[in-house]
């Protein structure tokens, strides 16, 4: 899994990966696991915003905070699981993923959000009528289609390999590779429209 | 349509190796299929020009920030979920004890919880998807808080818990009702017991009931809280 992409992103879990093991991390995991609520408040403000990072770009911003909290109280359940194999920061970032897979899954009942259907691949498509919109790539990446989005998300932000996103989404490589080519596909619209040149109100020239 | 709307759209739309664009732009084609596509983009301006966005669009995501510190502190939302063990403030002193009203009230609570408590199980049962996951580890036991005013502590943790439950509420009203109808009955004993201890501070069973009360109370807006986040619902 590559979750390094740049120098300046070498925070959180990225400094997790390109730092090596984290004695903060192994101390204060230990301690949590043992029942120390201030060991796992310092992991949660360690991680916090990197956390909120994946849960903002997989579900969006109106929902992210209620899965970064759900996220951490999962982590502290299951802290034990934790064996130390991988980094804590990885470890914690994989059950994130699950935590917002299955939250999204079950979301229907909670939360009116876009599903994976023809008319959200509309609505996620610029159009004349939305040139504003068409600028905003971080906007038109929260508007793709639930699994194109998270596919997205996964593998060109997040780094995770298409095996790897398999194995935690419950969907095939081969499904995984069609929902990011699907993503990228209306993304470049989105793209092409602003390079095309979009006045400053937004409307297209 | 015509040649130049199928290139806006998405290449040679009738091109098969359009759809392996991102493939190729990955490095996950086998050897044979690379150097296929490779000499088609040589002659395709259009699949050459979907294959220049697409760079376009990774190299954006490449770009995206991957940090989002949240705008209010999310720490009281997450320890009102964990199990920690909570301290009562001393009392005022001065006054007897109308123990004799509290004691009904609250054992009325107490049923009405274990009702509750059934209620929400059940409904949880019927929510939690067929495919379950794996057993989860119980939760650590976590050691005493420091000692920290304990009516605030306990005030913030229920009104964390409250709007924990309100925010997802989408439990079925009957549960809502007799959840809500648990909580008064909760909430009246427990005034009962500060009333009493109020006049009779140093009764170490009045306090007892009271802490089980506030213990009570935690434990159904918990119960509430895990039904709500992980029935699915």
């Amino acid at each position: 899994m590559l979750l390094s992409r740049s120098p300046q992103s070498e925070v959180g879990l990225t400094h997790q990966r390109t730092a090596g093991p984290s004695t903060e991390d192994l101390g204060d995991v230990a301690l949590a696991c043992k029942g120390d609520g201030q060991a796992f408040e310092r992991l949660y403000r360690r991680y916090v915003a990197r956390i909120r990072g994946l849960a903002c770009r997989m579900a969006g911003a109106a929902a992210a905070d209620e899965l970064t909290q759900d996220a951490f109280v999962r982590a502290w359940e299951r802290m034990r699981t934790f064996r130390g194999e991988s980094q804590f920061g990885t470890w914690l970032h994989r059950l994130t993923v699950n935590v917002i897979l299955e939250d999204r899954r079950g979301s229907a009942r909670r939360r009116v959000f876009q599903g994976d259907d023809a008319g959200a691949v509309e609505r996620a498509s610029v159009g004349p009528a939305d040139a504003a919109f068409s600028i905003d790539f971080e906007a038109a990446v929260d508007r793709l289609p639930d699994g194109a989005r998270h596919v997205f998300v996964l593998h060109d932000i997040e780094g995770y390999k298409h095996h790897e996103i398999a194995a935690i989404a419950g969907i095939t490589v081969g499904t995984s590779k069609g929902q990011l080519h699907r993503a990228r596909m209306i993304l470049r619209k989105h793209l092409a429209a602003g390079a095309a040149g979009c006045t400053a109100d937004g409307s297209l020239p | 349509m015509n040649r130049e709307d199928t290139r806006v759209e998405g290449g040679c739309r009738e091109d098969p190796w359009v759809d392996r664009l991102s493939e190729y732009l990955d490095g996950d084609l086998p050897a044979r299929e690379r150097l296929e596509i490779e000499a088609h983009l040589a002659g395709c301006a259009a699949c050459t020009a979907v294959l220049r966005e697409l760079r376009d669009v990774v190299a954006r995501a490449d770009r995206m920030r991957l940090d989002s510190p949240p705008t209010r502190d999310l720490w009281p939302g997450v320890s009102v979920r964990l199990r920690r063990p909570l301290r009562l403030a001393p009392w005022p002193l001065s006054g007897a004890s109308p123990l004799r009203w509290a004691v009904p009230r609250l054992a009325a609570a107490a049923v009405l919880v274990a009702c509750c408590a059934a209620l929400v199980w059940v409904v949880g049962e019927r929510l939690r998807p067929a495919s379950t996951a794996p057993p989860v580890a119980s939760a650590p036991v976590v050691a005493p808080a420091p000692p920290v005013p304990a009516d605030r502590e306990y005030e913030t943790t229920v009104a964390e818990l409250r709007r924990v439950v309100h925010a997802r509420l989408t439990l079925d009203p009957h549960v809502v009702e007799v959840l809500e109808k648990n909580l008064a009955a909760l909430d009246l004993a427990m005034s009962d017991y500060q009333d009493a201890l109020s006049r009779q501070p140093g009764d170490a069973q009045l306090r007892s009931r009271l802490i089980g009360a506030r213990d009570r109370k935690l434990e159904l807006l918990r119960r509430a809280v895990a039904l709500t986040t992980e029935g699915g619902n």
